[in-house]
């Protein structure tokens, strides 16, 4: 090989790892390109190191799992099952609707029936009424909603159809069917098996649904849980308040954009929440269908996370500042980043009061109309991150003392009376299509210091 | 599903399994981010599933499996057309037939080269290369510990990896054991 080709090569051999590291650049993604059209060599690079790669993160997981059967076990024990199993579980459900089995259980440990609406139990003629006691083995609930408490003071809402079955007090699997749990300290390592992996309580409230395809989603409403999957890429991961994943046994875990839950059926109205913002919902999915906003009470403060389908990006003070008192303690909406682009997209806060409501967004951009319309430049500023490496290569990013890219963020106020507030897209109009923006936040505050929503 | 089949339920997820590791690879060369990946392979292999009967024999699965992952990719890429780093159609078409006509073999062949390259590399070294992979933090965690920025660590990462793509290399043309 010459010496213009060998350099040639280095240059593409660069690209690529910066490529499958996922820190190449605007620009040097383009030159990748080009490269892989014009070099059938660099595509042969390219395919080995895609391979060494998957590779790479296969060693990676098996590794994780080792690490993780050496946690201390506490009240439970790793769950492992051979992945074909898994998957075997998976395609059976693929099939057919909810199998059941038993399982032995000489505990004598009983469901109680706390409040039930039109709850009926398979193979069961009657309603299920307050106070009545089931066995802690299986339940198959064909329709309503039943809400039960185990020993322990682990509370379940359970929507029908749900089948599930009980190992014990401390743990359950979900067939199918979605259930939110509430667990105190008592019940903290309370476990969800479904067949894509279990989900374990670190002290929290969360939402888990498991349905016949193999799927299984969880959505924290408070505290955090722990999330990991019965594939052969299986790794436990924290799932956070306000965050969301779903998960299969065969593919990990991904964010969770859709939630196939009425706000009603999820239970979120019936465990009500604090603060000034009743509920946050988008135009986009449908009836059915809609992406799950995190609404955090008095979340805004350094190192909150600032978009539900990011894990890194947290909201902070400029350095050597602090956060306007005004904005510090405020009701976080964690917003989408991945909807930024959507032209058409409105957000709807409904009040219960009247309230401050602040938008932040990039400085970078130019502001939309409806933003500068409604809302004044209140000129602090704040900054979100951190960012992936490859983003400190883009005009306005700033490195942080940690070396790692942040963005400026202008605070947007105003006023709003109790009841619906639409939001708009992040881009205005006339932003070019490949604008690097980024997608806004919003936080509200309650006007009234005596406010029961406020702190 | 009413017809028979030539392969069982029970062969189609051993064969799945077994190939997994290769549809992954095939499909990390079409796709920009290992989320990508794993979206079309759960999608791919819902797929698999419901067209089983199309498959007359266990030896045509993975030929058959990666139309199925190509497919798919093509589809994430139409609603993902606006992410800045999912290459263009021509280079898509390019690495999809290229890279899915690379026989098993070589493939494999440079798996375990990887895994004997691997364990050459010093411990901190070789937990570093895995890093990106943890998913929990891991590489701003090793950042910290070594009071370096992760811009440095993620350029050491790369030297790293050329390592070992050099050492794989050298390994396979040299007729190591492999």
């Amino acid at each position: 090989m010459s010496s213009p080709d060998r350099m040639a090569q280095t240059r593409w051999r660069e690209l690529i790892e910066a490529h499958l590291l996922g820190a190449i650049s605007d620009n040097e993604s383009q030159e990748l390109e080009t490269a892989l059209l014009a070099n059938c060599e660099a595509r042969e690079d390219f395919r080995q190191r895609c391979n060494m790669d998957a590779a790479l993160r296969r060693e990676a997981s098996r590794l994780l799992v080792g690490e993780l059967h050496k946690e201390p076990t506490g009240s439970w024990r790793p769950f492992f099952r051979p992945v074909w199993l898994s998957l075997a579980a998976c395609l059976v459900l693929l099939l057919s609707f909810a199998a059941f089995y038993y399982f032995s259980n000489s505990d004598a440990e009983d469901l109680q029936v706390v409040s039930a609406e039109n709850a009926r139990l398979v193979n069961r003629a009657d309603l299920l009424l307050v106070g009545a006691k089931l066995p802690l083995r299986e339940l198959a609930l064909e329709s309503g909603f039943l809400r039960v408490r185990l020993g322990n003071g682990v509370l379940l809402d359970l929507n029908g159809p749900l089948a599930a079955t009980f190992e014990s007090g401390i743990k359950m699997r979900l067939l199918h069917g979605r259930m939110s749990v509430g667990v105190g300290s008592e019940g903290k390592g309370f476990t969800v098996v479904t067949d894509a992996g279990e989900v374990v309580d670190l002290g929290t409230r969360f939402c888990v649904e498991a349905d016949a395809k193999g799927e299984s989603r969880v959505a924290v409403f408070s505290g955090e849980v722990k999330v990991r999957t019965g594939g052969s890429g299986s790794e436990f991961i924290k799932i956070h308040e306000g965050e969301a994943v779903r998960f299969t046994a065969l593919t990990g875990l991904r964010r969770w954009t859709e939630v196939a839950l009425a706000v009603d059926a999820a239970g979120l109205e019936r465990t009500p929440t604090k603060g000034v913002i009743a509920s946050a919902r988008d135009n986009l999915g449908n009836d059915k269908r809609h992406p799950f906003y995190g609404i955090v009470h008095e979340g805004m403060r350094p190192g909150a996370l600032a978009f539900t389908d990011k894990p890194n990006p947290r909201w902070a003070p400029l350095p050597s500042d602090t956060l306007p008192s005004w904005l510090q303690g405020a009701d976080l909406v964690r917003t989408y980043h991945q909807f930024r682009h959507k032209r058409n997209y409105s957000l709807t806060l409904t009040l219960r009061e009247a309230a401050a409501v602040s938008v932040l967004i990039d400085t970078r951009q130019e502001p939309p109309t409806w933003l500068k319309d409604r809302f004044t430049d209140s000129g602090a500023r704040v900054r979100v991150g951190p960012w992936m490496p490859s983003m400190a290569k883009t005009e306005g990013v700033e490195i942080g003392a940690d070396g790692q890219p942040y963005v400026s963020f202008a605070v947007w106020r105003t006023t709003a009376a109790a009841g619906q507030f639409v939001l708009g897209p992040a881009h205005p109009e006339e932003q070019k299509e490949d604008s690097v923006a980024l997608m806004f936040g919003v936080a509200v505050k309650a006007l009234s210091p005596m406010s029961p929503h406020s702190n | 599903m009413s017809e028979a089949k030539s392969i069982s339920e029970a062969e189609f997820l051993t064969l799945f399994v077994k190939n997994e590791e290769s549809l992954r690879a095939y499909a990390r060369a079409l796709l920009p981010t290992w989320e990508a990946v794993d979206e079309v392979l759960q999608q791919a292999s819902v797929v698999m599933w419901k067209k089983l009967a199309q498959l007359e024999n266990a030896d045509g699965f993975l030929p058959w499996a990666k139309v199925i992952v190509r497919f798919e990719s093509l589809r994430l890429r139409r609603n993902h057309a606006r992410d800045r780093h999912v290459f263009g159609d021509e280079v898509f078409e390019l690495l999809a037939n290229e890279v899915g006509k690379v026989d098993e073999e070589t493939c494999e062949r440079e798996r375990r080269a990887l895994q004997h390259c691997l364990q050459q590399l010093p411990e901190h070294h070789r937990e570093l290369v895995l890093a990106p992979y943890a998913g929990d933090g891991r590489v701003t965690r090793l950042a910290e510990e070594a009071g370096r920025t992760v811009n440095s660590l993620y350029k050491l990462m790369g030297r790293l990896r050329e390592k070992l793509a050099q050492c794989i290399e050298l390994r396979i043309a040299n007729g190591g054991p492999v």
